[in-house]
């Protein structure tokens, strides 16, 4: 992903078989969303979509927490920046 | 309680330390100090904490309700304290003290002295004064090539120590209201101070809805940016043109230093630069003014009181001048057009302080061990 201090851009899968990956920020809320569109492997298409929520803004530690989904399929995610 | 005036005391000596607290040595004022809340307290001392950079007296102090309890009273630089005067022996355990100051934030027994007074001879044993800046009325010293010393004249001493302005805001005519540091007396000011992207003005704005507790300098991070020239402690050039590098020792920043290229090297790629608190730095000489041009910093930091925002892509210039032996001008212009939607400046003057050094500080002497670095 890059980040120009306006927009976030990014590719998800990069390869033969990448696809864009949209972001959205609401510093309001700090709430981000990211969704990309893919294709499983039987070359059906699929959506994957990730929303979560900055914690600890304050810290250069700061994470990004939330749920991810990919058809019928959902999890957790975390993200904490190290550097 | 009555915390607007208690009195009484009885000496019960060590046991209630226990009960008091203390906050990090290096905390910014705003974050550990409620100005609004005056107090006045009077109590026998029960222990005197003679660390620099900060001394503590802890006090036995007897509530409304005739309870005891123990209090923590930050009153300042021991250095700061010596050069006015003060002595460690100047206040004994068992002497009963009347202070006035303001209470820390939240629940602790904790105050900052404007004011300490012993009740035995009614003698004022403290109370800080401002620096006098010097005036300005020497011409500045210049090498034999001419150039402007920017430290000391040729046998003598003295450091930059007294900034005219604590916090970087933007040269515009409107300039927002803020304590030194850096809190906006009215957050509706925000626009006045930069011109913030919205993701900055966005954290701009939680850090000052946050009283500033997440300044890194709290946990005794190098104040990196312009902020290395608004610290307490001062600062100090050291020229050394035959090695093409100027030093700037820092007083308050933990004593450490920065360094700028003055060889004749072209200025930094800020993305080949390794990323660092004082960044990769050029300087040249403009008539009398050194420009210094720097990248590669990393994010760490704040680059001023208050909380502003930065990338790695902050791209500083700076523009030092000294138009007499008093009196350096600091101009910076901020780049960084991840942060900002345009190019700004911002500046201020710092005063001589004649025949002194810079003072020891470390900030690690008395912070806070449970801070999470």
């Amino acid at each position: 992903m890059n980040w120009d201090g306006d927009k976030v851009t990014g590719v998800m899968n990069p390869g033969p078989d990448s696809s864009p990956l949209n972001v959205f920020v609401d510093y309001s809320s700090w709430s981000v969303r990211l969704d990309a569109e893919s294709k499983d492997t039987a070359g059906k298409a699929v959506r994957i979509e990730a929303e979560g929520k900055l914690e600890d803004i304050g810290s250069p530690r700061r994470k990004l927490v939330g749920m991810w989904r990919q058809a019928d399929v959902t999890g957790e995610f975390k993200v904490t920046r190290e550097q | 309680m009555n915390l607007t005036r208690i009195q009484g005391m009885t000496i019960v000596g060590l046991v209630m330390l226990c009960l008091s607290t203390r906050t990090s040595a290096q905390r910014s004022f705003t974050t550990t100090y409620d100005s609004s809340r005056k107090v006045t307290l009077e109590g026998t001392v029960t222990k005197l904490d003679w660390v620099n950079p900060r001394a503590f007296l802890f006090m036995n102090v007897k509530d409304g309700g005739g309870n005891l309890a123990n209090w923590a009273v930050e009153f300042g630089s021991p250095l700061d304290l010596e050069k006015n005067g003060w002595k460690a022996s100047s206040l004994k355990i068992g002497d009963v003290v009347t202070i006035e100051g303001v209470l820390a934030r939240g629940d602790a027994r904790q105050a900052s002295a404007t004011s300490v007074v012993l009740k035995a001879t009614g003698r004022r044993l403290f109370a800080p004064q401002p620096r006098r800046p010097a005036a300005a009325t020497a011409l500045a010293p210049r090498w034999p090539n001419g150039h402007v010393r920017l430290g000391p004249s040729p046998g003598g001493k003295g450091y930059w120590g007294v900034p005219s302005a604590k916090v970087l805001v933007e040269n515009i005519a409107a300039k927002p209201a803020m304590n030194d540091d850096g809190l906006l007396a009215n957050i509706a000011d925000i626009d006045k101070v930069a011109p913030f992207k919205p993701w900055a003005r966005a954290l701009y704005e939680f850090r000052q809805r946050n009283l500033l507790k997440d300044d890194p300098i709290g946990r005794c991070l190098p104040p990196g940016g312009p902020r290395q020239f608004q610290m307490p402690y001062g600062f100090q050039f050291v020229e050394q043109p035959e090695l093409g590098r100027i030093l700037v020792l820092h007083g308050g920043g933990n004593r450490n230093w920065r360094v700028i290229n003055t060889d004749g090297r072209p200025a930094a790629a800020a993305s080949e630069a390794v990323s660092s608190y004082y960044g990769t730095s050029v300087g040249k000489w403009e008539g009398d003014t050194l420009v210094v041009d720097s990248v590669g910093f990393t994010e760490k930091f704040w680059m001023t009181a208050g909380g502003l925002p930065h990338t790695e892509a902050l791209h500083l210039i700076e523009r030092f001048t000294r138009p007499n032996l008093n009196t350096l001008r600091y101009e910076v212009t901020v780049d960084d057009p991840r942060t900002y939607t345009r190019r700004w400046t911002g500046g201020w003057t710092i005063q001589w302080v004649p025949d002194e050094e810079l003072q020891e500080y470390f900030c690690e002497e008395n912070a806070d061990p449970a801070f999470n670095r």
